[in-house]
């Protein structure tokens, strides 16, 4: 639950301060967002089996928007940039959606 | 599910089968089992302090990115909507202003009629309904025709084998200009027409048709695709001598060439807007034996008759 308020406090404090972004680094904030919302579900789903940790959940997320970060730069560099983004994309969201599905296993039953 | 025997059917799909089955990290599942081994339960606590500042962190990330992703276009698209409603504003306000002086402007006609019977001078109540007409403050009709030109048809520029692809790809040659209109309009002066008005705005004397922009402004208004230009002159010559002179030829060559859409209709009636008068500040009649000898140019082309209609409607 703790964690719950948290993220709402962390998401009002972003819209009410809404912190300037620096130009060239706002092609990686999607591609942020994606590899965020993919830890977050994880350690949704890791808590409702019963075995969540919290140094996997941080190192997870941190490993995670590093490395979609720097697949992506790396993909600017080589003028790939846009398709190696629709490939990170591709692979968090299904890993998104296959989590979103178990938790709603282990929420609904169905 | 990984302890499969040889020869799965589904073995060249095992990045994908993988990745829908087990999407979880294996390394919650690792590390809740040497958890279990060294005797503690398999979860932590959901409320350490780590992960509160990393959720919080989380939040304000999904927060930012929305705000810095989103605001550029919303933006543009309030600076977008605020100055389309400001010309919206102004051109209500220009159109009450209109509706206004065309009031005041009969008032002022059925005043200055009431003026020039009360001194029983008919002949100038006579006179100045023949300059009103000939300045063009005031609606006609007459036989005459309409000219519609239209922009060409969005894919006729492949079609069209005269058409330079390399100038068509930096100016659009199918689009009728400002000056198309001009030459056209003078092809019709040139024919013998009295009265023309473009889109409804009559072409007085300090008429001009002018693009700013994309557009073409008639007397200081922009108009809109199609430009339907209507004529008021001899039934029998008019269409006749437009098709021979200048401007019927171009407008043939701009349909034939670029397939730029251009109609010809011959009407028993025309009606042409009469155009506020506006009046003249600076220019003053001149009371020379000169001014005496331009009146007997020939009425009805506008190089010499625009000069001689000001010069007289000033008071």
């Amino acid at each position: 639950m703790i964690p719950a308020l948290g993220l709402i406090v962390g998401l009002a404090v972003g819209l009410f301060l809404h912190p300037a972004v620096p130009l060239p680094l706002q092609p990686y904030l999607p591609i942020a967002v994606i590899a965020a919302l993919d830890a977050v579900f994880g350690g949704v789903r890791a808590v409702l089996d019963g075995i969540f940790n919290d140094k996997v959940f941080v190192v997870s997320f941190l490993s995670n928007v590093v490395v979609a970060a720097f697949i992506v730069f790396l993909g600017d560099q080589l003028g790939v940039g846009s398709q190696l983004s629709t490939g990170v994309v591709v692979v968090l969201g299904i890993r998104i959606f296959s989590n979103v599905a178990s938790i709603r296993r282990h929420l609904f039953r169905a | 599910m990984s302890a499969t025997p040889r020869g799965r059917p589904d073995a060249s799909m095992t990045l994908i089968t993988e990745m829908m089955q087990r999407p979880l990290d294996p390394g919650y599942a690792a590390a809740a089992e040497s958890r279990q081994k060294a005797g503690l339960p398999p979860a932590t606590s959901h409320h350490g302090p780590l992960l509160v500042i990393f959720a919080v962190l989380i939040g304000a990330l999904l927060a930012t990115s929305a705000m810095a992703l989103r605001t550029p276009t919303t933006a543009t698209g309030q600076i977008k909507s605020a100055l389309v409603g400001r010309i919206e504003a102004s051109r209500a306000h220009a159109d009450a202003q209109t509706r206004f002086i065309a009031g005041l402007s009969s008032e002022i006609n059925a005043a200055q009629a009431t003026a020039l019977g009360q001194q029983s001078q008919g002949g100038l109540a006579t006179e100045l309904a023949g300059l009103e007409i000939a300045a063009g403050t005031v609606s006609v009709i007459g036989p005459g025709m309409v000219i519609t030109v239209d922009d060409a048809p969005a894919d006729v520029g492949s079609k069209n084998p005269n058409a330079d692809p390399q100038k068509a790809a930096g100016v659009d040659l199918g689009k009728v200009r400002d000056a198309d209109l001009q030459i056209i309009v003078n092809g019709l002066w040139m024919a013998g027409a009295e009265a023309i008005s473009v889109n409804g705005h009559r072409l007085t004397a300090r008429a001009a048709i002018r693009s700013a922009g994309e557009a073409i402004l008639v007397n200081y208004r922009s108009l809109v695709r199609p430009y339907a230009i209507t004529a008021i002159g001899d039934p029998g010559s008019l269409s006749v001598e437009f098709a021979d002179n200048a401007g019927g030829s171009y407008l043939q060559s701009l349909k034939v060439n670029y397939g730029i859409r251009g109609d010809i209709q011959t009407r028993d009636s025309v009606v042409i807007p009469g155009e506020p008068a506006l009046s003249l500040l600076a220019a003053k009649p001149v009371q020379s034996s000169v001014t005496k000898e331009t009146p007997a140019t020939t009425f009805g082309r506008t190089p010499s008759t625009t000069p001689q209609q000001t010069t007289e409607t000033s008071p």
